[in-house]
């Protein structure tokens, strides 16, 4: 199976979807599973894994909601406050949601230092890898060195960096990201998303080369094994239709690691999330 | 480190390989034990291509390297030498049949092997091109059929008498130096030629001879001073940008797609890590163009060699 491991679903209500700035009208719109099944079908994709863009239970439920009224949709990466107390037993509402198999928070937009190792996030992570949910880290490249500390204190969990930890592709911006990720990769439980690349380039003139040496060094250090693919639609719209998106990463697999593709578009999501 | 095809030869090649000729002590006095251990710290980091010759600090480059491969598997790197230049005077070039028989016998007896996987005439352009064509390059043919080498080729400087060599010769490779890297990209006149016959091209000296390094082009250079002048205003600009121009020279040198390995000579282990570091990460292709322009002009290419065998 085929599988898109990274993609959203909104009902667009700008008041819900403050972090998308003036700048970002072209995914001001709806975005439901009818828009995306075109997209998958033209790249024979066959399975998604959808993820969360609000910091709601609501929202969680809502994709859950979809993902059994669609098929193709295999998981949900939903989002729970993690430092709530009585979280196991917010958990524990969603038994036998067989579709849910992981969560996720937006680091990224947490501006205070310290957040994700406070110790009651840390200790909600620990609740999710106890009940066998995996945890997406999404952060950018200057969050590095707190997620390393992080992964160091979830030795067995399953955890995913989100949009290779979002280097500024655009400026080339190089020696911490990739020091960061080397470190992070050395943790074996660690899995990352080559997804999210093109809105960390110029919007409106990156080229394939652009990404090469990020993608070089991802594959690299996780190796081809631990790596998904992930479109980040429709976010991705914002730098390029998810057609040019997803063979970005093939023709890199196809010419780098070929005996790799099944396992990046499809088999290395299948494990990782349990789909 | 990535691997490429080098031509015909069907060989996986590390993009950066090794330049053994600082373990001669040409570009300054050496200790041995730092050299033995660069050449081990460049396995280690997946660099899979030795390049060496008797002439480079004469004979000391491959006695040094030899004592560094013994404790290696020789399945675990590719080794190329060369034959027909000993020093730097015209009376020091001989490729003659004879010579180069002796020559590649003395070379595996200093390297400790018993073959090489590519083997040159080094310099061309010092001799007289009917000799090599007549004779050194047929006895290098017959040296392959033999089983001594696995495959030859020639190196030089100008274009000139490969254009000869390649028009009249299968060669398996071609290792050039200072044709294309900042200062100067004539070589790609030549590639579509080689790409078309298979032949395998190792470029040298990304930065020019030390042209393109803060510290500047060596005493002996050979490029005007006009070009020199050129150099020192881009390195100086490299660093006002806030980059090393020696990691643009290296980033620039080793993308072609047509240039599947480029040589980097260096008798100090952290160079090496430095320039994988530098190889791997993103190019500023708009630094390019302006170092580019900074070093362009009409005299950039200089004369080696004899005089009819110059571009």
């Amino acid at each position: 199976m085929r599988i898109d491991a990274h993609h959203h679903f909104w009902h667009y209500v700008a008041a819900e979807y403050d972090w998308m700035s003036d700048a970002m009208s072209a995914i001001q719109r709806d975005f439901l599973p009818e828009d995306l099944q075109a997209e998958l079908s033209d790249v024979g994709i066959d399975g998604t894994v959808v993820v969360q863009a609000r910091q709601t239970e609501t929202e969680t439920r809502w994709l859950l909601s979809l993902a059994e009224r669609y098929t193709v949709i295999k998981g949900v990466v939903g989002w729970v406050d993690l430092r709530a107390p009585g979280l196991r037993k917010r958990l524990e509402g969603y038994r036998g949601e067989t579709k849910l198999k992981g969560f996720r928070h937006v680091l990224e937009g947490e501006s205070t230092p310290g957040y994700m190792l406070d110790p009651a996030f840390v200790a909600g992570l620990r609740t999710l890898n106890e009940l066998g949910y995996s945890y997406d880290i999404l952060i950018r490249s200057n969050q590095l060195p707190e997620a390393i500390e992080l992964v160091q204190r979830l030795p067995a969990m399953r955890l995913i960096v989100d949009h290779l930890a979002k280097p500024d592709i655009q400026h080339r911006a190089w020696d911490d990201w990739c020091d960061g990720l080397t470190q992070l990769a050395s943790f074996a439980n660690v899995h990352c998303k080559v997804s999210g690349m093109v809105t960390e380039a110029d919007w409106s003139a990156w080229r394939a080369e652009d990404f090469e040496p990020y993608l070089e060094h991802v594959f690299r250090v996780f190796g081809p094994q631990r790596i998904l693919f992930g479109s980040d639609w429709p976010v991705c719209r914002l730098a390029g239709q998810y057609g040019a998106v997803y063979r970005l990463v093939q023709d890199f697999v196809r010419r780098r690691y070929p005996n790799d593709e099944a396992a990046v578009f499809g088999d290395n999501a299948a494990a990782f999330y349990r789909l | 480190m990535q691997y490429r095809t080098l031509g015909h030869t069907g060989l996986s090649v590390s993009t950066l390989a090794y330049g053994a000729s600082p373990l001669g002590g040409v570009f300054g006095n050496i200790n041995e034990a730092e050299g033995i251990r660069t050449v081990h710290a460049a396995l280690d980091q997946g660099i899979n291509l030795i390049d060496c010759s008797p002439y480079y600090g004469l004979t000391q480059a491959e006695t040094v390297l030899g004592k560094a491969l013994k404790s290696v598997p020789r399945d675990r790197y590719l080794l190329s030498t060369k034959a027909g230049r000993y020093g730097s005077e015209a009376r020091d070039f001989d490729m003659s049949e004879t010579r180069i028989r002796r020559s590649l016998d003395e070379s595996l007896e200093r390297l400790g092997v018993e073959y090489v996987d590519l083997f040159f005439l080094h310099d061309i352009e010092f001799v007289d091109l009917g000799i090599v064509l007549n004779e050194s390059l047929p006895c290098l043919e017959q040296l392959k059929r033999e089983g001594r080498i696995r495959y030859y080729g020639v190196t030089g400087y100008p274009l000139k008498p490969f254009r000869e060599v390649v028009r009249q010769f299968d060669i398996d490779c071609l290792l050039t130096y200072c044709r294309y890297a900042l200062h100067d990209t004539s070589l790609t006149s030549l590639l579509p030629e080689l790409d078309d016959k298979g032949v395998g091209v190792i470029n040298a000296s990304p930065t020019a001879m030390g042209l393109l390094t803060e510290r500047g082009a060596p005493d002996w250079h050979p490029c005007s001073d006009a070009l020199k002048a050129r150099a020192r205003k881009a390195v100086a600009y490299c660093r006002e940008q806030g980059v090393d121009i020696t990691q643009l020279a290296m980033q620039f040198a080793t993308q072609h797609s047509s240039i599947p390995t480029t040589l980097v000579g260096t008798a100090n282990p952290a160079n090496i890590d430095k320039n994988i570091r530098w190889m791997e990460k993103p190019i500023d292709q708009a630094l390019v163009a302006e170092v580019q322009a900074l070093l362009d002009g009409t005299d950039s290419v200089w004369s080696s060699g004899l005089a009819v065998n110059n571009d």
